[in-house]
């Protein structure tokens, strides 16, 4: 396997459940060495996707690599034991009869020096010396990384992460992400994790893909996604953003904030995303909008303006200038991306 | 159904919803087949009794329309009726009492109550006989003559003690789970207690008290060495004279799929009566507060839990203890028979570990596959427990002296039949267990490289051992009371205790059969106690 090659590839992959599809045509690449985020909201299907990749449900029809092996085809279906993927599992699903070892080195099978490669996971996860401990004596976040050892010890082609932090508080959330993401990278493994959670996929991905209704919309590096999603609802359940009417000719499109130039060729009616943090307020009198409320969060500041025409826009700053419902502001926006009008939902 | 599918009893019959889990995957064909194989045991004897049936139609027919078949369904209705009303009556009170009053000692009547289930039928209907009548033991010792149970009335009360413990556990988990809000709710709109009882506990009662019910009425139809020793002439008792006393099998196949039907009858009456309402009840936040019942109630409520337990317990009881005394006295010592107490345990035993081993697929397939084909693969070993199992033993004879001549009246054709007869004990037990275990562990455990059957060793067992355990020991206990296919499929030179003390007591031999009775119950107590005291983990 070199690392052009895929680490998985799945090719219009079609899974019903009765009369629900839970996969449509589900096309996907995760190149190797990296961590790709597959992110929908709760029914994309997302988790019916790792469990096809994993060989735990058979999809109806369409072709899956793993390392350049097909494990599932029209004939073939690989079982789970014989894939070499590594599965992290929601709740962890660590076997609460054996200790630490015995999870981490279930999948060993003595084919090297068990004892050693425990070892050596554990120390990779910072777990070094709870050999003898049962899960139910770990914390959420040392469960977790048990879990994370046990599926990278056996040096899977790939390690699967279904909803890998919905478990944790929210105040251990990050930095637990954090280490996850370090200890992957350093084990130069290939993950693919799923996450309803838009700033998750966002902060720990190298490559993220949207999935809405069992089909993948968009793969791209995050930045490229939170900049320039395809559509309108890729741009919505990416975060938050004000869309306008505009009308796009020669590569610029005029709203009712000015004229911005756009990346895409498009002409006619069009919708233009705004995002908070491309619109600047700075204090003026008399302005051109209403500061109608704030919240602040310490390291940044949620505006809610309303302007003179009756439009409202949020604008995403720093925790300066001190600004208060009532203060007259002036606008300014930054960046804009335009779509074609159709797409309009929601 | 509420929540009476955790307890033993109550995983007997009510098949518990199937599980609302997201499907996994397709079942191998390996589990499918291995589900068939198990099955099989227990549907071929109901397919030989129909055979044996249809192929002498005209005599069935003829049989069927006699007047002395009118009379067997006739008292087999009586006896079905009146112990269910009586057992639901002592069952629902019992429970009542203990669960939601504040008399003196509630621990010790709750283990008193259930404790008639470890005697068996025949053993209680033994006790009456020989306690009554001139020669009795109560004559013997206290003077007074009692009069001698023997037909329709011996036969009932009998089987009331014997099951009214199926409603008293049914409904006491029950009201031990019923929100007690609802009832505050009552008691805020203004409804007395004893409307309240009527109005708001009672119909939350019903699912639970009906299956209880059902158990008692199926328990009775079933019921061979009570109404064989009591000589009230209903079903079971008839088509094993027909069996024993001739070398025509005819009547005995057809008055068997008769037994059949009737039981399926039954089986039908209660899913037709049962009420619509669906009653969620998670464990509630609180338990209910008892009621303070005064002074000369609680006198009255003592007084009727008094003579329960001395008529369920005490009087049988002591009646075995008297008669191995007093045939100590008059006769050479009874000695504790060695081998009916090894043939019962060793048949037992077989049975459990048949019944255990083999509910390890069929309920893999129907909590890891839910669908319409293994819920119906769960009903089917719900329903062969169900029917009399003097008709799985006929069965199983008629199919084995024809087509399996070397294991006709082996260890091997009897164990096999104990094990389909009560596999649905089993069945329940590892259900339960297994419906705890995250799918997610096993599935852990392919994806690290362990195959189906690494994973049932390496995972699936260890966490469910438990519940093999439990699902063992109730097979155990039932298997060692067991007496109609132990009659039918013993080998010869076989006996266990059941055996012994139905033929000493069938020949009024009391005295000699007392002894195996007392070891029956202390044997089948070991496994009881630990059930009972097992933690609910």
């Amino acid at each position: 396997m070199t690392d052009a090659t895929p680490a998985i590839r799945c090719l219009a992959v079609s899974k019903q459940y009765g009369a629900v599809d839970a996969l449509r045509d589900f096309t996907l690449e995760a190149p190797t060495h990296g961590v790709l985020g597959l992110l929908g909201p709760s029914g994309s299907g997302k988790t019916t996707a790792l469990r096809v990749i994993a060989g735990f449900e058979r999809p109806d029809s369409g072709i899956v690599e793993i390392a350049g092996r097909t494990v599932v085809d029209d004939r073939l279906m690989t079982p789970p034991e014989r894939r070499r993927v590594g599965m992290v599992f929601q709740h962890y699903a660590l076997f609460p009869h054996l200790d630490v070892a015995g999870n981490v080195g279930y999948g060993l099978d003595g084919s090297e020096d068990e004892r050693t490669r425990i070892a050596e996971v554990l120390e990779m996860v910072g777990l070094s010396g709870a050999e003898r401990r049962m899960p139910h004596e770990l914390s959420g976040g040392e469960q977790q990384r048990v879990a994370l050892a046990r599926a990278l010890a056996p040096r899977p082609d790939v390690v699967l992460l279904d909803e890998p932090f919905s478990n944790l508080d929210a105040r251990r959330r990050d930095a637990v992400r954090r280490e996850v993401r370090t200890i992957l990278v350093e084990a130069r493994a290939t993950a693919v994790f799923v996450t309803h959670d838009q700033e998750e996929a966002l902060a720990m991905s190298d490559i993220v893909a949207v999935m809405r209704d069992g089909t993948v919309l968009q793969v791209a590096d995050p930045a490229e996604l939170y900049h320039r999603p395809t559509d309108c609802w890729v741009a919505r359940f990416l975060g938050e953003a004000e869309f306008v009417d505009g009308t796009a000719h020669d590569g610029r499109v005029e709203t009712p904030f000015g004229a911005f130039p756009i990346d895409a060729p498009l002409r006619g009616d069009v919708e233009v995303m705004i995002r908070p943090e491309s619109v600047r307020v700075a204090p003026a009198d008399p302005g051109s909008a209403l500061v109608v409320d704030r919240e602040f969060y310490g390291h940044d500041q949620l505006i809610t303006l309303s302007l003179d025409d009756g439009r409202r826009l949020l604008s995403r700053m720093g925790p300066g200038p001190v600004l208060r419902p009532g203060d007259r502001v002036d606008v300014e926006i930054d960046h804009v991306v335009a779509f074609p009008a159709e797409h309009g939902e929601g | 159904m509420t929540s009476q599918g955790d307890t033993p009893v109550g995983t007997l019959l009510q098949p518990p919803r199937a599980a609302r889990r997201l499907r996994r995957g397709r079942p191998s064909r390996w589990l499918w087949l291995a589900a068939a194989a198990i099955l099989a045991p227990a549907l071929v004897p109901f397919g030989m009794l129909l055979a044996r049936t249809l192929a002498n139609a005209g005599r069935a027919v003829g049989i069927a329309v006699s007047a002395r078949t009118l009379e067997l369904v006739v008292n087999s209705a009586i006896l079905v009726l009146s112990v269910s009303a009586s057992a639901a009556a002592i069952g629902i009170g019992a429970a009542w009492l203990t669960e939601r009053t504040d008399i003196p000692f509630r621990r010790l009547w709750r283990v008193i109550a259930a404790l008639p289930l470890v005697i068996p039928s025949y053993v209680i209907a033994l006790a009456l006989i020989s306690a009554g009548g001139a020669s009795g033991i109560v004559a013997d010792l206290v003077g007074l003559q009692l009069p001698v149970l023997r037909g329709w009335p011996g036969a009932w009360v009998a089987l009331t003690i014997s099951t009214y413990p199926f409603v008293y556990l049914t409904v006491s988990v029950t009201l031990r789970r019923i929100d007690p809000s609802h009832e505050e709710a009552a008691r805020g709109l203004g409804a007395s207690p004893a409307r309240v009882f009527r109005t708001v506990v009672l119909p939350q009662l019903r699912p639970s008290a009906g299956a209880g019910v059902l158990l008692a009425a199926l328990y009775t139809l079933s019921d061979f060495g009570a109404v064989s020793l009591m000589q009230f002439d209903v079903f079971t008792r008839v088509v094993y004279a027909q069996y024993a006393g001739r070398l025509d099998r005819v009547p005995a196949a057809v008055l068997a799929t008769l037994l059949v039907l009737f039981a399926v009858g039954v089986l039908l009456v209660e899913q037709r009566t049962r009420g619509r309402a669906a009653y969620h009840s998670p464990t509630p936040s609180r338990p209910a507060t008892r009621a303070a019942i005064g002074p000369r109630s609680t006198t009255v409520a003592l007084g009727s839990l008094g003579f329960l337990a001395f008529v369920s317990l005490v009087l049988p009881l002591g009646t075995l203890v008297a008669w191995v005394v007093r045939g100590s006295a008059t006769g050479p010592a009874p000695t504790i028979d060695w081998g009916a107490t090894a043939g019962s345990i060793s048949g037992s035993f077989l049975a459990a570990l048949v019944a255990v081993a083999a509910s390890i697929p069929v309920a893999m397939l129907v909590t890891r596959h839910p669908s319409r084909a293994s819920a119906w693969t769960e009903r089917i070993s719900y329903a062969v427990f169900a029917l009399p199992h003097i008709t799985v033993a006929l069965g199983m004879v008629f199919f084995a002296s024809r087509f399996l001549g070397g294991l006709y009246q082996s260890l091997t054709l009897m164990v096999l039949v104990y094990a389909s007869i009560f596999f649905a004990q089993a069945l329940g037990s590892t259900r339960a267990a297994l419906i705890r275990v995250d799918p997610s562990l096993e599935e852990a455990s392919r994806s690290l490289g362990r195959g189906h059957l690494r994973t049932l060793a390496g995972v699936t067992i260890p966490l469910i051992w438990r519940g093999l355990l439990a699902g063992g020991m109730l097979v155990f206990l039932t298997t060692m009371k067991e007496l109609p296919a132990t009659l039918l499929l013993r080998p010869t030179g076989f006996d266990t205790l059941a055996v012994r003390i139905w033929s000493a007591a069938g020949d009024l031999l009391y005295a000699r059969a007392a002894a195996p009775a007392l070891i029956l119950v202390v044997v089948s107590a070991v496994p009881m106690y630990l059930l009972a005291t097992r933690d609910p983990t």
